[in-house]
């Protein structure tokens, strides 16, 4: 009868250190993928950076009237390569942003330009850029989701909680401004 | 969706154990019947109403049966019924069970290892890089990094005319996916994104093993019972002729066949049918969870729609004949089956394109509207992975027809008015121009969108 009682205690003390042990492992393998998405957000806008001197080489002959515009993607790309606070990296960013939606307003006047190939491949390129870089932002979201779901769940959370785990945060939008719905009026 | 997609990896791994189970249970009848056919013929004494009386030291070890074409006298170590009966259920039949999971699994590891590259060679399809189409390729890239699939799966492109893709490959390490230039000249980028998102989530369901499972196991259950019938038939003209030789059991003898035959003959209809409707049932599901998955990729669910759409139009044109049903599931639409747009039977390996598209176009209007949601609204029942063999049927049309026109109407019920105020409001968060014709039609363009509008309705002339 004991020994029943004995054998019970055992087979349950088993199954929860089991329970631990791949509950943590789970955990870090979830937060090492949040890492890793993380990683790749720079991956992407590295290439972004490393695409904008072949970008102003390309256009610099067509565009001589646009010097502003062009010296302002370099100026805003140099920027962002600085080593910075995530904030200041992040307001370089959209400067970078801005400047490169300001020049492909600028491109449509130039036709001759826009029959480049050289220049077609790079708006490939620069395009699928942009592309990458908000999907690696959305695959990171997904992770800290995944993440954050198994920390916040019971009984998964009180594993968390043991060994010091902490909830993730989003990649959020930093200027609020850019997701307000914008003034359409109708004339 | 996320929870809908792993929901349905756990239950997808029910269903291959349960189509697995399905053959292994073939193969035990398969097993037992022969067993019991050839103590029929070698101990016609079991079967005997006296029945002799045996030392249990005889059960020990299985008795390998007599020479069914043997006309020697019964042997001296013949069995009891009970003997029979123990070697019968407990021996052969898991013997066969065991024969059929052999044959499985040896297709299963040829499959494996090649059969990606099989289907990639027989249709012609060309490795390319990223040299030679450099927007295939990001667009492959990009849906490597939003899907996170451990490695960049091989691009090939089939030199063909025909709109149609496909993803392949064991394991997300090891995948590729292929498209025709059919398809590349044919749609724009966000469709083809939309398409390829659709085969990368095949690719991170792991649909291709899956599928391969499902494949190989009702390859193995024709060839089983179609191997059955084809052995119980040569033992029937068999004993036909042995009979001739005078045993006087040869009636009996002939009978018991007869009954097997006709058993196995019906089973040799039966299980392939059944096998069959498993087989397609999760095909379709597997559609529709590739279509999620493409929207949680993209988030953008009109690219797929209308990449869909394209292709439906197209097919309408010239449809496609070559193509075999069993890999058919493979593809982004099953060319055989594109004719019918609303319906499907249980023999589709595809959910109707209209059914897809007006569940993708219903995400793209109400953006809160998860996949499962939008189906259950289409499909008008609750969702339920799995054995779903009730054939779709039309849906109830609130979409009346494929192609959606930019204008709107004020006769519209109130969920759909609902669902247009949340779309305008994030067609206004993306810079989307808001034209207000004289007619009373509002034009909703692009940001990107440069030149003339033509008004659907009353043909005025508009410039963004």
């Amino acid at each position: 009868m004991t020994t029943g009682i004995l054998v019970a205690i055992l087979v349950f003390l088993v199954l929860l250190i089991l329970f631990f042990i791949s509950t943590y492992n789970r955990l870090v393998r979830l937060l090492n993928e949040v890492k890793n998405a993380w990683a790749q957000i720079d991956v992407q806008l590295k290439r972004r950076h490393d695409l904008i001197p072949n970008l102003v080489e390309t256009v610099k002959g067509y565009m001589q009237h646009e010097r502003a515009t062009l010296e302002n993607i370099t100026q805003a790309r140099n920027m962002a390569m600085r080593p910075g606070s995530v904030s200041e990296r992040a307001q370089a960013e959209q400067q970078l942003n801005q400047a490169l939606h300001n020049f492909f307003v600028v491109v449509e006047n130039y036709p001759d330009l826009k029959a480049n190939q050289n220049f077609l491949a790079l708006q490939e390129e620069l395009t699928s850029t942009e592309n990458r870089i908000s999907f690696a932002r959305q695959a990171y979201n997904d992770t800290v989701m995944n993440f954050n779901n198994v920390i916040q769940m019971f009984p998964t959370n009180v594993v968390g909680a043991m060994f010091g785990f902490k909830e993730q945060s989003f990649f959020e939008v930093e200027n609020v401004g850019e997701r307000a719905v914008p003034k359409v009026s109708f004339q | 969706m996320f929870e809908l997609i792993r929901q349905n990896k756990r239950r997808s791994i029910l269903l291959a154990l349960l189509m697995l189970l399905f053959m292994l249970l073939i193969g035990y009848i398969i097993g037992s019947s022969l067993a019991l056919l050839f103590y029929y013929i070698s101990e016609p004494h079991a079967f005997s109403t006296e029945k002799m009386i045996q030392t249990p030291s005889q059960r020990s070890a299985p008795h390998y049966p007599q020479n069914q074409y043997s006309s020697q006298p019964p042997q001296t170590t013949s069995l009891t019924y009970e003997q029979v009966q123990y070697f019968t259920w407990l021996y052969w039949g898991p013997l066969g069970a065991f024969v059929a999971f052999v044959v499985w699994a040896i297709q299963m590891l040829f499959a494996y290892y090649s059969g990606g590259n099989m289907l990639l060679s027989i249709s012609n399809a060309i490795k390319i890089e990223k040299g030679d189409h450099p927007q295939l390729y990001n667009i492959v890239e990009e849906m490597k990094i939003a899907s996170r699939l451990p490695a960049m799966p091989e691009i090939y492109v089939i030199d063909d005319a025909s709109i149609n893709a496909f993803a392949t490959g064991r394991s997300p390490e090891h995948s590729a996916v292929a498209v025709t230039r059919g398809l590349l000249n044919h749609m724009n980028r966000d469709q083809i994104q939309g398409v390829i998102a659709h085969e990368i989530s095949h690719i991170t369901h792991r649909d291709t093993l899956y599928m391969t499972i499902l494949a190989v196991s009702l390859g193995t259950i024709i060839l089983l019972v179609v191997g059955l019938r084809e052995i119980i038939g040569a033992g029937m003209r068999g004993s036909a002729r042995y009979s001739g030789r005078g045993r006087k059991d040869a009636v009996g003898l002939i009978l018991f066949l007869f009954v097997i035959y006709i058993f196995a003959l019906l089973l040799s209809l039966i299980a392939p049918l059944i096998a069959q409707i498993i087989y397609f049932a999760c095909s379709r599901q597997r559609e529709y969870l590739a279509d999620a998955g493409a929207v949680v990729y993209t988030r953008n669910p009109e690219g797929l729609a209308s990449a869909l759409e394209t292709i439906a139009k197209h097919y309408q044109r010239q449809p496609a004949t070559d193509v075999n049903q069993i890999i058919a599931p493979l593809y982004i639409v099953n060319p055989l089956e594109t004719l019918n747009l609303d319906t499907s039977s249980i023999f589709s390996t595809h959910p109707p394109l209209q059914r897809r598209i007006q569940i993708l176009r219903d995400i793209a209007r109400t953006p809160s509207l998860s996949y499962e949601q939008a189906w259950q609204k289409a499909e008008g029942k609750k969702w339920k992975q799995g054995i779903s063999t009730t054939p779709a049927t039309s849906p109830p049309s609130s979409t009346p027809s494929i192609t959606q026109s930019l204008t709107s109407t004020s006769t519209l019920h109130e969920p759909l008015q609902n669902a247009r105020i949340t779309g305008n409001a994030i067609m206004k968060a993306q810079n989307y121009t808001f034209l207000k014709c004289k007619c009373g039609v509002i034009l909703k363009v692009p940001p990107a969108y440069k030149g003339k509008v033509i008004c659907p309705r009353c043909r005025t002339e508009h410039t963004v």
